[in-house]
């Protein structure tokens, strides 16, 4: 209530007071204040009010603010970024969110580069804000929840896939936004060397396919189960390889006096799905012996040489047969007594015969479903429902072209749908596949079935791999002539043009999707077939590539190309597209490439990326 | 000399002088971390928001502290002087802040209760008194003001208090008296420009009768 008070004895007084709020003066001060406050009604008013000063000030505690609820979470999550080695962070400033860990090098565009798949959820954009970046700082784009597969080659050479939840990007403009998922990772010890690898992530979510192609023959396809830890060890390993069909002429005599034996052989590829797919690994051959399914196939339908001799013309067979011989040796005992006469050469007579390519099972979970056979470059995907996986392949010493696999997802082979060494396939059709020839040098397109490739009765169209539209009445394929590629039993595209028309039926109305030379190309629609992406490289193989995206009109379902959302930018092969969000890898701001997404609501598009880690080397 | 606990880039030094490199277990000070922070995180935050009259902010570097312990985990010689350790780290960070920002913004504080001095003046006061302690507080400088809140919102006394505000225990005692006076100046200060401004307004009402 009055001012402080100066002059020598007052301000001792008033020191002395605030001083003894808090401990107890010495003897002599004590003595001093109280005989100075005795005397001055000023002094002695101050002392007063450092007592009721200190009332007033506690009186706070009892209103202490509360903290936000989520403030632990956002402290382990900075924490967490803390602990993870990276660069000193700038002192003073209010730490900046990390950027993305994904290596530069994952994301390089060279032999054995690494493949993003992702799958987007279901989820549209909830009412998260999503729109363009403002200011340097920009937050995070809200994406739809998305999990983000990375395949990527370690330093030993080894590769890891690594997967994470996903749910904002930077925005292209930004220099500080930086967004932080945490990744886990398995490693994959089953894919080995330096082959291209192409992954692509079932339509559950719940397996990778990754498809390496190596010209020496070593590989194949590999399934990678996703957030799961590996099962228990499986308790054997079938390594039975099977050629494609041999062509060799020696009729099979095994038909008559052992029809089990060469039941044991066929049954893999008549038996039920039951027998075949059972998740021990049971050799399928050896599952089969129960000799139940076999009597249809029994006459001259051997196709399958258990391999404890190699045919002689069976091209690829032969590497993995010693390797095989052991289970398989197992399991013809049980067959039949007289299973010693396998040792004649196989033959394939019938279009009944399926060649069939045994599963090994791998310690970190991945099912090798294709071995000693070469996937060809060429559409590979999931039945829409992910109940079966199709691709091409052809033997890996390059004796015979390419057949249409199909694997049905609940077993432990891959079988071969067609046997004219001159099959690629193109598409799901439903429950049909789109298989491609070239016939008479003009390549068509027939729908066949699925389980055995017998044609449904659609005539042929004049068209190369063609990738239908969700609703089947479109489809996007090269419309031209093929050419036989360095391979020399596989094809690429010579002059033509991509185009986009109606399907099956001819339309008058197509559209040209591509100008110039194409030498690989990839088109997908979205699940709602409202969005069509574009991907095309002048030269095959998985170089650099111009990406588009353009919005399909519901009505006319043709992609509006007068005005894309995404207009010829550079991206690697691997794209993912799904309702709302489109995903690839690209060269980034900065050195070496990124993740990179595109994502639209209505009229409104944003683009990001997520940058890589700073530091990182460039797999060259 | 006391360790600045803050000092990342010097190998720290503990009296006694060892050079301490900051290969702790990183599991082991997460998990003293979060412990502290389930212990504590209600009063740093408090300090926070008392200092910083910004919730807000308080809340970033409520966090911001608590990282910080983290990555300085090791310069905690002793466990049972953690609540000043990180009461330390606290200060610090709020000091930083002010300073960079040299604003002092008067956000009234949430949830407020009334004054439970004993004396009837107060009781009267009561009305204006958030008001005016708040204005009062952000007039004295901040270290005072760290003491101050310290000793009497969060019961930091002696050696406890001398080790949050990162001084030695008779520079403490120092601050905090000189706390109390300049709060003591600081809310008379607020009352006499209270009143003048009810004065004027009294006058204001009189004249503006008929």
């Amino acid at each position: 209530m009055s001012p402080s008070l100066r002059g020598g004895d007052h301000r001792r007084a008033e020191t002395l007071a605030a001083q003894r709020v808090d401990e107890p003066l010495s003897p002599a001060d004590a003595a001093w204040l109280d005989a100075h406050l005795a005397t001055c009604d000023a002094c002695a008013a101050m002392a007063a009010d450092y007592d009721a000063d200190r009332a007033i000030l506690r009186s706070l505690r009892d209103a202490a603010p509360q903290p936000p609820r989520d403030l632990w979470a956002r402290t382990a999550a900075a924490i967490e970024a803390e602990s993870r080695p990276r660069r000193r962070p700038v002192r003073g400033a209010r730490p900046a969110r990390r950027f993305l860990g994904i290596p530069a090098a994952v994301l390089a565009p060279v032999t054995g580069l690494a493949v993003v798949a992702i799958v987007v959820g279901a989820a549209l954009f909830n009412g998260s804000p999503i729109g363009p970046a403002v200011g340097p700082g920009a937050t995070p784009i809200a994406l739809p929840g998305a999990d983000v597969a990375v395949l990527s080659r370690a330093s030993d050479g080894s590769f890891d896939l690594s997967t994470a939840q996903l749910h904002e990007a930077c925005p292209l403009t930004s220099s500080t936004c930086a967004v932080e998922p945490s990744f886990d990772t398995t490693k994959l010890t089953a894919l080995v060397g330096s082959a291209d690898v192409e992954a692509l992530i079932s339509p559950s979510g719940d397996r990778v396919v990754v498809i390496q192609r190596d010209a020496t023959g070593n590989g194949g396809v590999f399934v990678v189960p996703v957030h799961t830890h590996p099962a228990a060890t499986p308790t054997a390993t079938i390594a039975v390889a099977t050629a494609t069909p041999v062509v060799t002429a020696t009729p099979v005599a095994t038909a008559g006096p052992t029809p089990t034996a060469t039941a044991t052989a066929t049954v893999a590829t008549s038996a039920s799905p039951s027998t075949v797919g059972s998740p021990t690994p049971e050799p399928s051959i050896g599952a089969s012996a129960s000799g139940g399914p076999i009597a249809p196939s029994a006459a001259p339908s051997a196709s399958v040489a258990p391999a404890s001799e190699p045919p002689s013309s069976a091209p690829s067979s032969t590497p993995s047969a010693p390797a095989s011989a052991a289970p398989t040796r197992s399991v013809e005992p049980s067959a039949s007594p007289d299973a010693s006469p396998t040792p004649e050469p196989s033959v394939v007579a019938t279009p009944t015969s399926t060649p069939v390519i045994a599963v090994t099972p791998r310690p970190d979970g991945a099912l090798e479903i294709a071995h000693d056979v070469v996937v060809v470059a060429g559409p590979a995907s999931y039945s829409r429902d992910g109940s079966h996986f199709a691709f091409s392949a052809r033997p890996a010493d390059g004796s015979a072209g390419p057949d249409v696999y199909v694997w049905n997802t609940k077993e432990t082979v891959a079988r071969a749908i067609t046997d004219d060494h001159r099959s690629m396939f193109a598409d799901w059709a439903g429950d049909d596949v789109l298989v491609s020839r070239v016939d008479g040098g003009v390549p068509t397109t027939t729908r066949v079935e699925s389980s055995s490739g017998k044609s449904v009765g659609e005539p042929s169209r004049r068209a190369w791999l063609p990738t239908l539209s969700p609703d089947g009445a479109r489809a996007a394929w090269w419309d031209g002539s093929v050419a036989l590629a360095d391979d020399g039993v596989t094809w690429v595209p010579d002059t033509g043009r991509l185009v986009a028309g109606a399907w099956p039926d001819e339309g008058a109305d197509d559209q040209a999707l591509s100008d110039g030379k194409v030498g690989d190309w990839e088109v997908r629609w979205d699940a709602d077939g409202t969005a069509l992406a574009t991907w095309v490289a002048p030269k095959a193989g998985h170089d650099q590539g111009k990406l588009s995206l353009y919005r399909v009109d519901p009505a006319t379902r043709r992609a509006d190309l007068a005005k894309p959302m995404l207009d010829a930018t550079p991206a690697l092969s691997a794209f993912s597209l799904d309702p709302g969000m489109l995903a690839w890898t690209g060269p980034g701001k900065s050195e070496g490439h990124t993740l990179q997404v595109l994502a639209w609501k209505g009229d409104r598009v944003v683009r990001g990326e997520l940058p890589a880690e700073g530091g990182a080397t460039l797999v060259q | 000399m006391v360790a600045d606990p803050l000092d990342l880039e010097q190998p720290r030094l503990f009296p006694g002088g060892r050079a301490v490199s900051a290969a702790w277990d990183r599991d082991e000070a997460y998990r003293f971390v979060e412990e502290l922070f389930g212990r504590h995180q209600h009063e740093i935050y408090a300090y926070l928001v008392r200092m910083l009259r910004d919730p807000e902010l308080a809340a970033d570097l409520t966090q911001d502290a608590f990282v910080k312990a983290y990555k300085a985990y090791d310069s905690l010689e002793k466990p049972e002087n953690a609540r000043a350790w990180l009461y330390q780290i606290a200060h610090r960070v709020a000091l930083d802040d002010l300073r960079r920002k040299r604003i002092v913004r008067f956000v009234p504080l949430v949830g407020e209760t009334r004054n439970t001095a004993p004396s009837a003046e107060h009781l009267v006061m009561d009305a204006r008194l958030s008001g005016e302690l708040q204005r009062a507080l952000e007039r004295i400088p901040e270290r005072q003001r760290s003491a101050l809140l310290l000793a009497e919102l969060h019961d930091m006394t002696g050696l406890e208090l001398a080790a949050a505000l990162g001084v030695s225990h008779v520079a403490a005692r120092a601050l905090l008296t000189r706390a109390r006076q300049s709060l003591r100046e600081a809310l008379a200060a607020e009352r006499a420009s209270v009143e003048q401004a009810e004065a004027k307004a009294d006058a204001a009402r009189r004249e503006g009768r008929p």
